[in-house]
């Protein structure tokens, strides 16, 4: 079922279950046909920061912007001069990449004002109702309260499989690395089968075998357009009972497949969650092409090129901690097992 | 890292592809600052199917 907004009241309330979450303090760029991408940055509140702003949205819509391109800039924010100002700046800037500004609307979640017209109303909870009702019957998942709560619903009870950590590398030590990523694959398999949740024992398992660079790269390449949303649920729930020795792997997947599943809302909250001290250049690849817009098309066509590249890449150019093994994928040879108990 | 300079090298097309993968951590991208961009949204479920 298609849903048609008839009003600005409407497009506000439909515009959290596009993203995924309800914008607070942001301004949301909405295109009103396929082929640009909805993005949503902080509201910048100063000439400088609406620069800031302006210079990294023109990459994604410089790449994707075509001919005839409309969109409507929403601000979702309780201070209207600022909305204002961004809005009419933003609108300026796009008109340059040939990008038309068709609605300019503002919310303080109360009221509404759309800034071309002039034109006032209220926001109403009799039609957020409406809207979240009828995104139901399109399968749409409801979206989270905020962004800070999306990125808390990554965060659930680590003791379980901290517990089992030690069994888990002893186990893995007895075993070879070609053992554990057969193991692992097949997990996958009946994961994508069945989408039940990996036992502790399974997880505490997996996790330990993601540490292998190998066993990674070949669940990382087990990812498509076509079960990528197999594999943010798998990632997710592992990033949420990870302890942190043993995060950054399922967080970085997560944040790719999150890429490759068009939410980059989700992949940076899932960035957020690998460790400080545990640097991955798995995620600074995702962070790379969250940061440029990539398409998650373009993945398919930079497959190949991107390892080709990566394995020429002198190690010495990659974030990394000392004493890790670089963790680009295919380049590590299927004999790599990291020393186990670190 | 900033790996913008002030010289006036061509870059070959491997050190381009290098430069977009060589990138900060993400812990070094300013919260406040980032861009979520989603890809492939259900528009149709603002504006309906366009055919």
């Amino acid at each position: 079922m298609d849903f048609v907004v008839q009003s600005p009241d409407e497009l506000l309330a439909a515009v959290p279950h596009v993203l995924g979450f309800k914008p607070e303090e942001s301004i949301v760029l909405v295109p009103f046909r396929p082929g640009l991408p909805v993005t949503r940055v902080d509201l910048p509140r100063t000439a400088a920061d609406r620069e800031e702003v302006w210079e990294a949205l023109s990459g994604p819509y410089g790449r994707h912007a075509r001919p005839g391109a409309r969109l409507a800039i929403l601000c979702f924010s309780e201070d209207r001069c600022s909305a204002e100002l961004a809005s009419h700046h933003l609108s300026n800037r796009l008109e340059t990449l040939g990008i038309n500004t068709h609605i300019r609307l503002w919310t303080d979640g109360d009221r509404w004002r759309e800034f071309n017209t002039g034109q006032t109303g209220l926001q109403t909870r009799a039609t957020a109702e409406r809207i979240a009702a009828a995104t139901v019957l399109t399968g749409a998942a409801q979206p989270a309260a905020s962004r800070a709560s999306l990125a808390a619903s990554m965060v659930g009870d680590r003791e379980p499989i901290a517990q089992l950590l030690p069994l888990a590398r002893a186990a893995a030590e007895a075993s070879t690395s070609a053992l554990e990523r057969n193991w692992a694959l097949d997990r996958l398999e009946q994961f994508h089968a069945n989408g039940n949740r990996l036992s502790d024992v399974d997880g505490a398992r997996m996790l330990v075998a993601l540490e292998t660079i190998s066993t990674r790269d070949a669940l990382w390449e087990d990812m498509s357009r076509e079960n990528r949303t197999s594999h943010v649920a798998l990632w997710n729930d592992l990033t949420r009972r990870a302890p942190s020795e043993v995060r950054a792997a399922p967080a970085s997947m997560l944040g790719f497949a999150s890429w490759l599943h068009g939410d980059g809302a989700r992949a940076w909250c899932a960035l957020d969650q690998v460790p400080a001290d545990r640097p991955s250049s798995m995620a600074a690849i995702v962070a790379s092409a969250l940061q440029n817009g990539l398409h998650p098309r373009d993945w398919d066509q930079h497959q190949t090129q991107m390892r080709q590249i990566a394995a020429e890449l002198d190690e010495s150019f990659v974030p990394k901690s000392p004493g890790r093994q670089r963790d680009i994928p295919g380049t590590q040879s299927g004999t790599d097992r990291r020393p186990l108990g670190r | 890292m900033n790996y913008d300079d002030d010289n006036t090298w061509q870059h070959s097309a491997t050190e381009r592809h290098l430069r977009r993968l060589v990138v900060p951590e993400p812990a070094d991208y300013a919260a406040e600052k980032r861009l979520d961009v989603i890809h492939e949204s259900n528009l149709n479920l603002l504006w309906g199917d366009p055919e």
